[in-house]
């Protein structure tokens, strides 16, 4: 059913800092593959559809069943880059048989697009893909856990620079995340618990060893590693301040450090740490985590377009090559 | 439906099965199916035999959640799991995963469904799990949806519960009531956004069925979710009111209510607002285990169509309103257009 559909992926919010970066790793990922770039702002729309090229502007208007769109187009796929609380472009979705993937709803926030999902299931796929970086964390984690045996504890710690946070909609997602909703849920103890206050608080060094202050962040990278892996304890930590590409002078960088301890496949317990620092910052590696969800949906990586149900990144896209990637595009990964 | 034939022959097991809504459950499927066995799961031994022996055909099971067998014997095989208190652990879950046996989450807000969807995610094919963290078990909601059918258009569903301060229920309700206060900002849907209301957004006063006004606060119920979703609503809210105890006259016990509103057009063309009661002349543990029994009638196919597949699934995708309205006016509730 959702494999029949040609015509442009949809990028909704695909002229803003993360939108547009998603383009343009769609673009270098699969040179001929038709976009849609889509957004209130036909201009800016325009202008990074003539970028990146073989690419349309249209004007999205979310107030409307059909988002304002032509009803003769059809599209391939429809990717979120604004948290949307009418759920419209869901639903248009699931009317039209096509994949949907959104990347601003926190673990806490998941239900309605979960509701709608229940209520018909059968009609398209659905990848909850808020991930901390579009799955830039949680992917890798889950690769680096497979040289364990068994993982009791994992815990992922965010740098942003303050000067990183990206556009409008970032920053109403953060205010979400830690104003609205100031608890956040981690397991410990092999439990589910919602922590808040002080109890919230974890230090980790970053990758110059500087002692960074984070709080527990309602991304669903914690429910995604909870499920994936059997481990008593997972969390994931959010710092926002200066980092260590802007104190050294140069331009700012993002960082995430992943904390596996378990038991090794030789039988010896182990901790293993990696760095994964982001050069550019946060919003090209987000664009291309988005990308690597929309080309795994649409059947044009790691195996046939999925049949309609809900995902999460980790069940639809090989961590390795999401590693790869990741790699590939600019993450420095290193093994400390 | 109580004679069904093709009644599993291994026993459901309700997990707090012993507590305040537990035992209105099984006491409630018990009179659905005579027949059918189930286990009474808790952390106290004797409150789930005293219990398994009131009801018969029933046996009293230690559990523990600490466990991934759940501290049940390798050789048990039970038909379902009815998880009526937070399972902070979700090894409840796992293991029904594991055994491809039906699940049912009861005590969710909508913000703590995380975990549980993550775990249907990664195991899609493995077992029906049934999200039923609505108010009074998903029964309101059923009703309200029931009623939502006469309509052509529906602008908006808002429930209003009113529960008397002494009705606590159990320690489960307690643990759910300490766990809301991690989210502070209920989820509703207004102006046809959902939205984290803050303040005074929150509130709501509405008027009782003997014409009684109540100041309401939203609660981020799953109902919330599952209205908006079976709906084009653009107004979705539930708010609970307390009435003091101390206002009730001398004599009578516990009751509770829910007023159903809905705006739109029906399908007779009358416009306007609507006003449906739910009331129960018992506590809210009474109705809640009602909707849990029906529930897990359902997932069990003892009622409504065969065992449904694997999958995840809201009460308004598995349970036929109507039924559910007739099973509870049986039982005792009164469900009505005012």
């Amino acid at each position: 059913m959702s494999t029949s559909r040609k015509g442009p992926v949809l990028l909704i919010g695909g002229s803003g800092v993360v939108g547009s970066q998603a383009a343009k790793a769609l673009r270098r990922l699969h040179p001929d593959l038709p976009i849609a770039i889509g957004g209130r702002d036909l201009g800016k729309a325009e202008a990074v559809a003539a970028e990146i090229g073989r690419a349309a502007a249209v004007a999205i208007d979310l107030e409307r069943a059909d988002l304002g769109l032509p009803a003769k187009e059809s599209y391939s796929a429809v990717s979120m880059f604004v948290k949307d609380e009418t759920l419209r472009p869901l639903r248009y979705a699931q009317a039209h048989g096509i994949p949907y993937v959104d990347i601003s709803t926190g673990a806490f926030d998941i239900g309605p697009e979960v509701a709608l999902y229940i209520r018909a299931p059968d009609r398209a796929p659905i990848l909850l893909g808020s991930g901390w970086l579009a799955g830039a964390a949680t992917l890798p984690a889950i690769h680096f856990a497979r040289e364990f045996r068994t993982v009791d504890s994992i815990a992922i710690g965010a740098i942003l620079d303050e000067e990183d946070m990206g556009g409008p909609a970032a920053y109403a997602d953060y205010e979400r995340y830690t104003t609205l909703v100031p608890n956040a849920l981690v397991r410990a103890g092999g439990k589910w618990l919602w922590i808040g206050g002080a109890d919230a608080v974890r230090r980790f060094k970053d990758s110059e060893g500087t002692d960074v202050e984070g709080r527990a962040y309602g991304a669903l990278d914690a429910i995604s590693l909870g499920a994936a892996l059997d481990a008593h304890s997972v969390r994931f930590d959010f710092a926002m301040g200066k980092s260590a590409g802007r104190r050294r002078g140069e331009p700012l960088s993002t960082e995430t450090i992943i904390e596996i301890e378990g038991v090794q496949k030789d039988g010896r317990r182990a901790r293993a740490r990696h760095e994964l620092i982001h050069p550019a910052g946060q919003a090209p590696v987000t664009g291309l985590g988005t990308a690597l969800a929309i080309e795994r949906l649409l059947g044009l990586a790691g195996g046939a377009a999925p049949a309609p149900g809900l995902y999460l990144p980790e069940v639809l896209i090989e961590p390795g090559y999401a590693v790869e990637r990741f790699a590939e595009f600019g993450t420095r990964i290193r093994k400390v | 439906m109580s004679s069904s034939t093709e009644k599993p022959a291994s026993p459901v097991l309700f997990v707090g099965g012993a507590g305040a809504v537990g035992s209105r459950a099984v006491r409630a499927l018990r009179q659905l199916h005579p027949r059918l066995p189930i286990w009474i799961g808790g952390r106290d031994l004797a409150k789930a035999a005293a219990l398994a022996d009131e009801i018969g055909s029933a046996g009293a099971v230690a559990i523990d959640l600490t466990r991934p067998d759940l501290g049940l014997p390798a050789e048990a095989a039970p038909s379902g799991v009815v998880m009526l208190l937070k399972d902070d652990s979700l090894l409840s879950l796992k293991y029904a995963q594991a055994k491809k046996i039906p699940y049912i989450a009861f005590s969710n807000w909508l913000f703590d469904i995380g975990p549980e969807v993550a775990h249907f995610v990664h195991a899609p094919r493995s077992a029906p799990v049934l999200l039923l963290g609505h108010i009074l078990g998903g029964t309101v909601t059923l009703a309200a949806l029931h009623f939502a059918g006469q309509f052509r258009t529906v602008d908006a569903i808002e429930l209003g519960a009113v529960l008397d301060s002494d009705d606590s229920g159990g320690p489960a309700a307690q643990g759910d009531m300490d766990r809301i206060a991690n989210v502070p900002n209920p989820p509703l849907v207004r102006g046809g956004k959902w939205h984290w209301a803050v303040g005074d957004d929150a509130v709501r006063r509405f008027k009782d069925a003997g014409g009684a006004e109540h100041l309401g606060r939203a609660i981020p119920v799953l109902d919330v979710a599952s209205l908006a979703a079976a709906t084009l609503a653009t107004s979705v809210r539930v708010d609970l009111a307390v009435r003091d105890a101390k206002s009730r006259p001398a004599g009578s016990g516990l009751s509770h209510e829910v007023i159903i509103e809905i705006a739109g057009e029906k399908r007779d063309g009358a416009t306007g607002r609507f006003r449906y009661e739910y009331a129960d002349g018992r506590g809210h543990s009474v109705t809640s285990g009602f909707g849990a029994a029906l529930a897990a009638e359902r997932l069990l196919g003892l009622a409504g169509g065969p065992p449904p597949a694997p999958g995840l699934y809201c009460p308004e995708s598995l349970l036929d309103p109507v039924y559910v309205i007739e099973r509870m006016r049986q039982f005792g509730t009164r469900i009505r257009p005012l």
